[in-house]
């Protein structure tokens, strides 16, 4: 059934304050990220700008193309949830364009505050965290854009040139700092990822009668699976369910202690990080010898 | 293709915004065909042929824009984030669109003469035009709208075939290879490396299953 979303109207600064933990030196140390807040920032943000503009085509074509028609003005969660005019889609993407403007375009120099450029403050920066950093990066405005414009792009190129400068959050930045340490996001350790999947073997043969192994770092086995480290912890039916299911179907499988985690924090935070948590995967598969990952969020 | 013929996911949206957008851009399309007559010599025969529709067009062309620019000033949601250059692109077609009508309707132009000036502009043979002032504006001011043109937001109208979330298929069975993909290093500080995970797993293997 569709029950219609009331759809609020606009309360300007309603979020402004609601920002993350800001992230913490020990955990940007971890994942080759500057300390803290650079001196220079303006500059290394404007540097790393122009190296994604030319990097990701989408984001500088998004920049251009939009011609601000508002259809997906009333379709972001954060803007039905608070009415803060800055989490509509397109004035979220404002906040980079008009930086984008200023620098990398003729009319934003020529006319700057006219055509909507703007100078990269402090007062935009902190704009830029507290917006760039609630988008969950659904895409839910570009299945509505009539250009398919994906502020989700637009959030990551924020985030990364924001990384770069050294600015990023607690959540995100402990996240995946615990997946080089642990292999996981939760920070499951790998004598208790072991001892969790013999429990489950265990409760499988107690309660239903089952005799059901759940493998851990068995070279040689088919199958590599990285499920999401909350199965093995909080939903540990999905985690039985796999069980099943290959036990079933009678395949050799594998969870590895080295990267048991489907979901990549990296996503959320810069291209290296996305890459080498995802580069952990492959890495495991050799180890292990497996022939196939089955690979899950 | 679709996309760019019936702006689907705009009807998903919004239904207002892609009714008037929808008809603007086909009243758009055909104002522009009909124009060629005044280009173009000898004349093709289709562009004749829509001669009267085109005609038509024009006289329905405002009203889609009075009612892209009224959202503009009604929505509050779309007035926030309405810059001056919106306003300043309606404003510009809306006023091309009515000093287009007027010529049409109330200061007829002897066409054969505007025409002998376009084929004179086209050949660098450029001959004064003794006409209305009123098309002088409109000459202006659709000249003023191809100055702006690429400056603009109003370059959607190519950019949009060349956006990514359109114009690209998933396809699995090739391989996409990075053109700027850098090599990624663990840090001295992470627990957890490729190394130490083949140690662990070439020594003795307490817990381990099968």
């Amino acid at each position: 059934m569709k029950v219609p979303v009331p759809i609020p109207s606009i309360k300007v600064g309603a979020l402004q304050q609601q920002r993350c933990h800001p992230s913490k030196e020990k955990d940007m140390v971890k994942i080759d990220l500057p300390r803290e807040r650079q001196h220079d920032w303006k500059e290394v943000m404007l540097k790393k700008m122009a190296e994604v503009l030319e990097k990701y085509r989408s984001v500088r074509l998004f920049m251009d193309i939009c011609v601000k028609c508002g259809a997906c003005a009333d379709k972001c969660q954060f803007f039905l949830g608070s009415g803060d005019p800055n989490n509509m889609p397109v004035a979220r993407a404002d906040l980079f364009r008009k930086v984008y403007k200023r620098y990398f375009t003729l009319g934003g120099k020529v006319w700057g505050r006219a055509n909507e450029a703007e100078e990269l403050t402090e007062s935009v920066l902190q704009d830029w965290i507290t917006y760039f950093y609630q988008c969950s990066e659904c895409r839910r405005c570009s299945v509505f854009c009539p250009y398919g414009i994906d502020t989700a792009e637009i959030t990551m190129a924020a985030r990364e040139i924001m990384a770069a400068a050294g600015i990023a959050t607690k959540y995100v930045t402990e996240v995946v700092a615990k997946v080089y340490d642990t292999g996981n996001n939760l920070g499951i350790w790998a004598p208790a990822w072991k001892d969790n999947c013999s429990f489950l073997e265990e409760d499988l043969k107690d309660t239903e009668g089952l005799d059901i192994k759940f493998p851990v770092d068995a070279v040689g086995a088919e199958v590599l699976l990285v499920p999401p480290s909350a199965d093995n912890f909080v939903n540990t039916n999905t985690m039985i369910g796999y069980g099943k299911m290959f036990h079933a179907s009678g395949i050799s499988w594998t969870t590895s202690t080295y990267c048991n985690e489907g979901g990549n924090f990296g996503l959320f935070l810069n291209y290296a990080n996305l890459k080498k948590i995802n580069n952990r995967i492959l890495e495991a598969a050799r180890e292990l010898k497996v022939k196939k990952i089955y690979w899950g969020e | 293709m679709g996309d760019a013929l019936w702006f689907p996911n705009l009807f998903k949206g919004d239904k207002i915004l892609w009714a008037a957008g929808f008809s603007f851009h086909i009243l758009l399309w055909l104002l522009l065909l009909r124009h060629l007559r005044y280009f173009l010599y000898p004349l093709p025969g289709w562009v004749e042929g829509i001669q009267t529709l085109g005609l038509y067009a024009g006289y329905f062309a405002p009203i889609p824009l009075a009612v892209l620019f009224a959202r503009r000033l009604v929505s509050e949601k779309v007035l926030y984030i309405s810059i001056l250059g919106d306003f300043f692109s309606l404003l510009l077609l809306l006023s091309i669109t009515i000093s287009g009508i007027l010529l049409g309707v109330f200061f007829r132009t002897y066409l054969v003469d505007v025409k002998a000036m376009i084929q004179g502009l086209i050949h660098f043979q450029p001959s004064v035009l003794e006409v209305h002032w009123l098309f002088g504006l409109h000459f202006l001011l659709v000249m003023v709208l191809l100055i702006y043109f690429p400056f603009s937001k109003l370059m959607h109208s190519g950019g949009f075939l060349l956006s990514p979330t359109r114009n690209q298929r998933a396809n699995f069975e090739q391989r996409f290879v990075n053109p700027w993909d850098f090599p990624v290093a663990y840090n001295p500080l992470n627990l957890s490396t490729p190394e130490k995970y083949h140690q662990a797993l070439a020594g003795p293997k307490e817990g381990t299953k099968e």
